[in-house]
């Protein structure tokens, strides 16, 4: 994937250290396409927001897949991401790490213009 | 304020002071009183009469990014209520640098003309060898007659000549007050164009202020529009198809099997050359587009389509071909007509020929089928040549029913007159409360999108809490809580009207009184701001209900009390009984009479403007 989402379990491996806890809440009509209310996920210390991304995508299924992440493997320009209360920049999400335990977001902007 | 009479072509200076300034800040505030005070109750929109005010705000021209914008108002000659629209770019900045912070015509001139402010020398000047000609050919003649190739030119296009009741005004070639026809009230007035250079920047009080707070939003705009930069307001395309609630062969459906060809994304990688902004902003939100394959030629003049536009012409009208949609937005912008008006126009023509509910001979050579580009085509260059069947949508949706009769009529979706912008009720019933109160018709930027304050984590929940919404609010309810959110979030919204300041900025209200601080040195308050955003409503309102506008026009369309028809909301609806229910709350809410949805006496008063109160008893639509 483009934008990093693919080498997922390759970075995680690299970076693996010890096990986190990621409490994930989907918000919007992603709850009708998920797992209703927060859910926690295991995450190996020093993966990135990518990372984890690319494993919600895998364990949620297509689904959620389709309405998150792009043709070209990048998140779809509408979906925002909130770790630990602070939107994560979108260019920044392979760099950005998850160091601790952490509340993440998956959240559809729905403007227009 | 420049005051300018066309039928007798006098210029002169309207002087306020800051008292009056600081009632309105600029936007929809300076305009209503003006339209309040010098336009007739029940005169005609296209009628000398009829008054059209350009308005920046305090802000305007500063080098606060999203202070770009410029509002303009009149009678409008879709609705016959006030009309209003708003554009960013360069023209208002400009306008203010010539030392004005607004522009009042009045009258009608007898031949065309242009107006040419250059700095403190103002003159109107012949246009008949202008007039027939399009945007972007106009404004560089402009220049080039002036001699000022930094002039920033308004103009209509021979949309608003032909007096096409949706016609729009081109700022600049990407820049476009869409909305409520106020490129025909310019034509009717025989106003080509307005042009405008100055140099002298308004002054400023804290320039250290201003440069704080131009550093964050460079610090802090990345996270939440970081893919509007990337791929513009069609970003979210996938998300609202997902969502289902892309509107879809005119808002049958929610779900359009071709959305991923019109995403922001599909664009950025196929069609896109360019990515351009407005004065000060470091977003550049604006799309420049070029195409030239199959047979089809999109110029870079025009920029590029908008989310609102890509639904209108693309999934809206069954269209899934980017290159069609941005050919459409060009015809528009050539012509001057609004791409959500006119992309709503020809899909309701296009559901009537599909019940068979048109003239066969008004329809004859055209191929009026969803997904046809060459009937979408066809249509639109009969609407901007204003011939058959173009001819009489070109005079928008009201009157249509003694046309083409009532069951056509329908399916012509609109509130007012004005034509859906493209959101779907179903799924955002706070936006589709609001498309029936909003003063212009149905209308979406001083709106609420209701999933963004539906989580904690949602967007804009952080500046709802700042309003007294401690709790999210459900997307698809319509509950109380949901009045309340969109009451007072419309509010808040509408302060950005006020100051004419892009809605995409992510500042919250806290930000916008730092802003007006360091510009204008004044002590005020998110109160002052917000009672300056409500009063600006609330005489919006008393203008239409001096035009004899009541309860009975703020209606939704029937189609959203109808099951949705695919997609993830297949089968939603909106319960006819609980929204009029809760349109009654609003009026209670906002202090609005529930028979004639005019703003009370006591309202008026509260907010400081009682001698609009007067006005409304003079023309009989006062009760108490």
């Amino acid at each position: 994937m483009s934008d990093g989402l693919s080498d997922r379990q390759e970075t995680t491996k690299e970076r693996s250290h010890r096990a986190i806890t990621v409490t994930v809440k989907l918000s919007g009509f992603l709850t009708r396409i998920t797992p209703a209310g927060p859910f926690e996920v295991a995450l190996d210390t020093g993966s990135t927001v990518a990372d984890l991304v690319g494993l919600l995508a895998e364990r949620l299924g297509d689904g959620f897949r389709k309405a998150v992440i792009d043709r070209r493997g990048g998140l779809h320009g509408g979906i925002m991401l909130v770790l630990n209360g602070e939107p994560v920049p979108p260019r920044g999400i392979t760099e950005t790490a998850i160091d601790r335990e952490s509340d993440f977001a998956i959240i559809p902007v729905i403007d227009g213009g | 304020m420049l005051r300018v009479d066309l039928t007798s072509g006098r210029i002169t200076v309207d002087e306020h002071d800051e008292h009056f300034y600081r009632t309105y800040f600029g936007g929809r505030g300076l305009i209503v009183d003006y339209l309040l005070r010098e336009v007739p109750p029940g005169c005609d929109a296209f009628g000398p009469d009829n008054v059209l005010v350009f308005a920046a705000s305090v802000l305007t021209g500063t080098a606060i990014p999203g202070s770009a914008r410029v509002s303009a108002g009149a009678k409008s000659p879709l609705t016959g209520a006030y009309g209003e629209g708003e554009a960013g770019g360069y023209w208002g900045v400009k306008l203010r640098w010539s030392g004005y912070d607004g522009v009042i015509i009045a009258g009608r001139s007898e031949r065309p003309v242009y107006l040419w402010i250059n700095n403190d020398t103002v003159e109107l000047r012949d246009a008949s060898n202008l007039w027939g000609k399009e945007t972007y050919e106009t404004q560089e003649a402009i220049r080039d007659e002036v001699g000022d190739r930094r002039a920033a030119v308004a103009v209509i296009g021979p949309g608003g000549e032909r007096l096409i009741r949706f016609a729009c005004i081109a700022l600049g070639p990407h820049n476009f007050v869409g909305r409520t026809g106020l490129g025909a009230v310019m034509g009717a007035k025989r106003l080509k164009a307005i042009a405008v250079n100055g140099k002298t920047r308004p002054e400023v009080a804290d320039k250290q202020g201003i440069t704080r707070i131009t550093r964050w939003l460079r610090d802090n705009y990345e996270a939440s529009l970081g893919t509007m930069t990337e791929m513009g307001t069609a970003r979210g395309v996938p998300v609202l198809n997902a969502a289902g609630g892309l509107p879809t062969r005119n808002f049958r459906e929610g779900s359009f099997e071709g959305y991923e060809t019109l995403s922001g994304r599909f664009m950025t990688d196929t069609i896109l050359v360019g990515r351009e902004s407005c004065y000060a902003c470091p977003v550049h939100c604006k799309r420049v587009v070029e195409v030239n394959e199959d047979g089809r030629t999109v110029s870079r003049r025009y920029g590029g389509p908008e989310y609102e536009t890509i639904s209108a012409f693309g999934s809206n009208c069954g269209i899934d071909d980017i290159k069609v949609v941005a050919q459409a937005n060009e015809i528009c912008d050539r012509h001057t007509v609004d791409t959500i008006s006119t992309g709503m126009m020809i899909s309701g023509a296009l559901e009537c020929a599909e019940e068979g509910l048109l003239p066969p001979d008004l329809i004859k050579g055209l191929d009026l089928r969803f997904g046809s580009a060459e009937g979408m085509l066809g249509l639109l260059d009969q609407i901007v040549n204003r011939k058959g069947l173009g001819d009489i949508l070109g005079e928008g949706p009201k009157g249509l029913e003694g046309k083409l009769g009532r069951e056509a009529a329908s399916r012509f979706l609109q509130i007012k007159g004005q034509p859906l912008p493209l959101h779907e009720p179903r799924w955002k019933p706070g936006m589709g409360l609001g498309y029936a109160l909003s003063p212009t018709g149905a209308e979406h930027m001083a709106n609420i999108h209701d999933p963004m304050y539906a989580s904690k984590e949602a967007p804009l929940f952080r500046e709802a809490q700042r309003m007294a919404i401690l709790e999210p609010v459900d997307t698809v309810e319509l509950t109380p809580a949901k009045v309340r959110l969109w009451v007072y979030m419309t509010l808040n919204k509408s302060v950005n009207n006020s100051l004419c300041i892009c809605s995409f900025m992510p500042y919250g209200l806290k930000q916008l009184v730092d802003q007006v601080e360091a510009v204008t040195g004044w002590n005020v308050s998110s109160w002052e701001l917000l009672k300056a955003s409500e009063r600006a409503l609330s005489m919006a309102r008393a203008f239409n209900g001096r035009e004899g506008f009541t309860t009975e026009q703020d209606v939704l369309p029937d189609r959203f009390f109808e099951p949705l028809g695919s997609g993830a909301l297949k089968g939603q609806a909106i319960e006819r009984g609980q929204f009029y229910e809760m349109r009654e709350l609003a009026y209670d809410m906002l202090g609005w009479d529930r028979q004639l949805a005019v703003p009370k006496r006591w309202k008026l008063h509260e907010l400081g403007v009682g001698w609009v109160a007067d006005e409304l008893e003079k023309s009989g639509c006062l009760t108490d």
